[in-house]
């Protein structure tokens, strides 16, 4: 399938593009989880990714800052771009792409260490060993994430102690230290409450400003309320793109309407 | 109904085996507490003051008078210990019980124990330590002398209360764990060379298998050379102990160590021979499955999450290893230490091959540079058990401080063990806590 | 939310990433380097172990007279100690994976943990110094108590069945250890004052033992001193086993003991067959024991009454003496490989039938 099916012609034009997969495969040991894909991510924009389970939305999102290759026996085929540089071709180790694509997981997964040190995690890895420069750093990206006034007090406090909501925040704000250009994650509200999940949207949507953020979720409210865009994945193939409004009320594809009206949460069986 | 239809009719439930196997509980759980006791017994034997006796009884018709301490007693004969005037081991004798006139116990018994193991008896009703050593002399053969300097007490050891007792047992005791034996009798030497190797072993083993389990557990994952590596530790796991020592032997003491003597042109051997190094080495290879296994066990409860996280962040394998894997790891890595400690601690046949001896001169470590000798031999708790027990040249003495010893042994290896489960429980607790 | 991450950069923190690249790298590549070469020096070690016993063993004639005695040495020592420690560890392993209450179960687990951890030598000791003098007296006596104590536990097991209140029972569920402790005690004492009551009727030649040092002392020391082990190993594979086969079972009007039998240890067998292996290992390999208690002389008979010499203990006696490259050290070392090959079949063998167990569980 070309990347002329999936979405509009002229969709994107004149945005950047912060990530870009062509043809991308990807096969584990035993199976193949993704088959020529190609997804166009705009810089500066919520694009949310939706699927049943299981049709390879978080292996697509490791393909992005190249986590599958810690996983054994995962081969990917095809190319990916970060802001027009190919990924996989040797151009950028991948340390630095990892902290240029930040991730954040569906579990909340902080350190058992303390807030500041979860927060100064990356900066540390960069060499910054001055406690003013941490302190500051660390402060501005507790800002920007809201948690700032929670923990002011209680910085040296274990950040397992946080509720899960904090949590998740805290490490978004670990992400955001290092000062990624995208941001991948992973149906990152579905363990949070109502309340959280409400003050994740506003954060979300807060970061568009500047960050370029790819957002997989299986709540279609929540995408319809937070994506400019919206891909949908099934059975790993991209099978459409297009802006949110779009795919929400007038879906071109008969599995794209039957997944959104859930009438399909099931993965097929291939 | 008949008694047999009513046997008959119990048998038929069959449960029986159920009371087998509750049996087999029951008669370990004896065992365990029988072999406990009769250690603390007779280890308890080693310090206790032996009640002095006054013997007289008949040989080839002469009346014979003495004071003696009743070592061992039976239904012919008593084994008596009388004063040690010039070594330590010389006052046993063996009396009939047909000979026997009167056996006594005056009050006024003293017992001088000195510093080298000796005991001396005497009869005096002296109050304070120079009246009764003035006694001593008077009733002391001619030719006897002795430094007062070198006592551990004078006692008047058939006045003694049960406070009294125990205070000098536990004394005694004391001085058993902390003098060497050239005073008399004392563990000391071996019990510095067994921590001494024991250390030297953790210094070796651990970052060896520390190594080991992640490269198994972090970078080779499921290779086909890491399940050819676990098989070889399986199996390393299952060979004897001895084999080891003999591997010791034939490696590195004849093989490396000969040849190091070859090489610098010792005269006699200095490194060729059984010594520290050898020995920590052998128990290094020993122990080093047991680290392996057990650090792997514990990299495997690190949540997946964690490493991820970092890596997601750009930290590299080194770095996530180094700065999230490990520090949460850590207490897997102390019970790791702790189990091969406790294993190396108890483990005597290999050491008999590579180094340790019945009595060494010096300590392995003194204030002499280059203060921690490698070369030297050294003693071991395991060890001085063996040799107490099986070759002493005072048997009912050192039989009884192969039991101190053992039971010192016990107390060092079951600690550890112990720490080593708690350890782990509460590493259980944690790592349940991080993962929900 | 007004999104401000950097608040004043002196230098970006990308060019910060990009001058520490360099280092990082390196780090990195310097781990891998030390993780491959430790493993590649353990593999080199598991390979030289054998290769060395190997290239210094010298074939001499009469090898064969030299070591048949002390294999058959070892095996009697083994043979001996796994028939105390088999019925013991397994019988406790069966008790504590199905029948006993939690609680207990978890107090009676780091009891046997600790039993495993005391030093052989210690064991040896009170072998050679007190079990040895004692038992020497008592063969007849421990004869009754091993012949009677099947009977007797049946019988009283039964006794409660039958005559106990059912409240009583329903207490003592799964703390039935409790109750077999004082028959226990009794039948040991009834055993030893029938053992001299009985003495002088019996041939001296069939209970005197030749020497107090003998394979009884050794089997029953060494059989305590593996049995941890094997009970730890069992229990694991026995305990693995989902409750519901043996609660269906007892639904269906099976008591527990038969759910145990037809059900459960079909199921385990595997890993009881494992630890019975790794059991006869640890036996034929255990030094101290066998080196303190069984006097050390080279026979070749199976009585239980006569002493023994076995490869390891003759090892730990003669190899610090032996000179190097003498035929007396190839001998030896012929010895050692012998007991190394031994010890490594058995094992290997063990741990082909826990696969076998682990995959059978995991089908379940
Ligand atoms: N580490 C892995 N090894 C093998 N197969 C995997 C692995 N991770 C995911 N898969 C398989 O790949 C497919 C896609 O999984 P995933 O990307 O997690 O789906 P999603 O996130 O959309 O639920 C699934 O069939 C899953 O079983
Ligand atoms: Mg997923």
């Amino acid at each position: 399938m070309s990347a002329v099916e999936v979405m509009p012609a002229q969709l994107l034009a004149g945005l950047e593009l912060a990530l870009q997969a062509r043809g991308l495969s990807l096969d584990y040991a035993d199976r193949r989880a993704l088959d020529s894909v190609h997804l166009q991510v705009p810089s500066r924009r919520v694009t949310a990714l939706i699927g049943p389970s299981g049709c390879g939305k978080s292996s697509l999102l490791r393909c992005f800052n190249r986590l599958n290759d810690e996983i054994a026996g995962c081969r990917v085929g095809g190319e990916i771009l970060l802001f027009g540089d190919d990924v996989y071709a040797g151009a950028i180790a991948p340390p630095e792409l990892r902290r240029r694509v930040g991730m954040v997981f569906q579990k909340p997964n902080p350190f058992p260490q303390s807030i500041v040190d979860n927060v100064a995690f990356g900066l540390r890895l960069a060499g910054i060993r001055s406690r003013l420069e941490l302190d500051d750093r660390v402060e501005a990206a507790l800002r920007a994430t809201g948690l700032w006034h929670e923990v002011r007090d209680r910085l040296a406090a274990s950040a397992l102690q946080l509720s899960a909501g904090q949590q998740q925040r805290l490490v978004i704000a670990r992400a955001l230290a290092v000062e990624p250009e995208v941001l991948l994650m992973d149906e990152p509200a579905s363990m949070l409450d109502p309340i959280s999940t409400l003050r994740f949207e506003e954060l979300v949507v807060a970061l568009r400003e500047r960050y370029s953020v790819l957002l997989v979720t299986h709540n279609m409210q929540q995408a319809a309320r937070v994506a400019d865009y919206t891909a949908f994945l099934h059975a790993g193939r991209l099978l459409e793109f297009d802006t949110t409004d779009h795919i929400f009320t007038n879906p071109r594809l008969r599995e794209t309407e039957d997944y959104i009206t859930g009438r399909m949460r099931e993965t097929p069986l291939r | 109904m008949g008694l047999v239809l009513r046997l008959r009719r119990v048998t038929r439930r069959r449960d029986h085996g159920l009371w087998l196997a509750a049996g087999a509980v029951g008669l370990s759980l004896l065992a365990l507490l029988v072999i406990v006791c009769v250690l603390l017994r007779q280890a308890a034997l080693a310090f206790l003051p032996a009640p002095v006796a006054e013997l007289r009884w008949h040989s080839n018709g002469i009346e014979q008078v003495l004071l003696a301490a009743v070592v061992e007693q039976d239904a012919r004969e008593l084994i008596v210990r009388a004063s040690e005037w010039q070594r330590r081991g010389t006052g046993y004798q063996r009396i009939r019980r047909g000979d026997l006139v009167s056996l006594t116990w005056p009050a006024d018994v003293m017992t001088w124990r000195l510093r080298d193991g000796r005991e001396l008896h005497w009869r005096s009703a002296a109050t304070s330590v120079h009246e009764a050593y003035a006694a001593l002399l008077t009733q002391a053969p001619a030719g006897f002398s002795a430094d007062p300097a070198g006592q551990v007490d004078i006692v008047a050891v058939n006045q003694l209360s049960t406070a009294g007792v125990v205070r000098i047992a536990l004394q005694r005791a004391w001085l058993f764990v902390c003098s060497g034996p050239q005073a008399g009798a004392g563990v000391f030497p071996a019990l510095v060379g067994t921590v001494v190797l024991v250390l030297l072993m953790s210094v070796l083993v651990m970052p060896l298998g520390v190594l080991l389990a992640l490269w198994l557990h972090e970078y080779a994952g499921g290779r086909r050379s890491a399940r050819i590596l676990r098989a070889a530790m399986a199996n390393l796991a299952g060979v004897p102990a001895v084999i080891y020592g003999l591997f010791g032997l034939v490696l590195f003491v004849d093989g490396i160590g000969g040849g190091l003597d070859a090489l610098l042109a010792h005269k006699t051997p200095q490194w060729g021979g059984g010594g520290l190094l050898w020995s920590a080495l052998t128990l290094a290879l020993l122990t080093l499955p047991v680290v392996v296994v057990a650090t792997e066990e514990g990299l495997g409860r690190v949540p997946d999450g964690l490493r991820q996280a970092a890596l997601a962040l750009g930290a590299t394998r080194a770095e996530t290893l180094w700065h999230v894997v490990l520090p949460v790891a850590r207490p897997a890595l102390l019970t790791a230490l702790i189990l091969a400690i406790a294993r190396a601690a108890g483990e005597v046949a290999p050491l008999m091959l590579v180094g340790a001896v019945k009595y060494a001169p010096a300590l392995p470590v003194d204030a002499e540079f280059p203060y921690l000798h490698l070369s030297r031999q050294f003693m071991h708790l395991g060890q001085s058990v063996y040799d107490l027990a099986l070759t002493g040249s005072d048997a009912p003495r050192d039989t009884a401080q192969a039991y101190a010893a053992a039971l010192l042994l016990l107390v060092v290896v079951v600690g550890l063990n112990a720490a080593a489960i708690s350890v782990r429980n509460r590493l259980r607790e944690r790592t349940r806590e991080l993962s929900t | 939310m007004p999104v401000q991450v950097s608040s004043s950069p002196a230098t970006s923190l990308a060019a910060r990433f990009a001058q520490r690249q360099r280092v990082r790298a390196r780090r990195e590549r310097w781990l891998r380097g030390g993780l491959a070469f430790a493993a590649v020096l353990l593999g080199v070690l598991a390979v030289a172990m054998p290769l060395f016993l190997l290239a210094s063993t010298r074939i001499t004639p009469g090898w064969s007279e030299t070591l048949l005695p002390l294999v058959a040495g070892s095996f009697k020592a083994a043979f001996y100690a796994l028939s105390v420690a088999a019925p013991l560890a397994l019988g406790a392993a069966i008790w504590c994976a199905r029948f006993a209450a939690p609680r207990l179960r978890q107090l009676l687990k780091p009891l046997f943990e600790l039993l495993e951890a005391v030093p052989v030598v210690v064991l040896g000791l009170v072998a050679a110094l007190l079990l040895a003098p004692w038992l020497a007296q008592r063969v007849l006596a421990l004869a009754i108590f091993v012949a009677a104590l099947v009977p007797v536990l049946a019988a009283s097991g039964a006794l409660w069945q039958h005559a106990a209140p059912r409240r009583w029972q329903r207490a003592l569920v799964g703390h039935e250890v409790g109750l077999s402790l004082p028959v226990l005690v009794l039948l040991a004492w009834a055993a030893l004052v029938a053992g001299e009551a009985f003495a002088t009727h019996v041939s001296a030649a069939i209970i005197q033992p030749q020497t107090p040092w003998n394979a009884l002392v050794v089997g029953i020391m060494l059989g305590l001193a593996v049995m941890p082990t094997m009970f730890t190993l069992a229990e694991d594979a026995l305990f693995a086993v989902p409750a519901e086969f043996a609660l269906g079972a007892q639904a269906l009007g099976a008591t527990r003991w038969q759910a145990l039998v037809h059900l459960l240890l079909p199921i385990a067998a595997p890993g009881i067959v494992a630890a019975l292996l790794l059991g006869f290992s640890r036996a034929l390999g255990e030094t101290m024991i066998v080196l303190m208690a069984s006097g050390n002389t080279p026979l070749l008979d199976a009585s239980p009454l006569t002493g023994l010499r076995s490869i390891a203990a003759n090892l730990a006696l003669e190899a610090p003496e032996a000179a190097p490259g003498s035929e007396h050290y190839g001998l030896l070392l012929l010895s050692a490989l012998l007991l190394f090959g031994l010890c490594l079949l058995l094992n290997a063998l063990a741990e082909h039938v826990r696969g076998r167990l682990r995959r059978r569980l995991a089908g379940l």
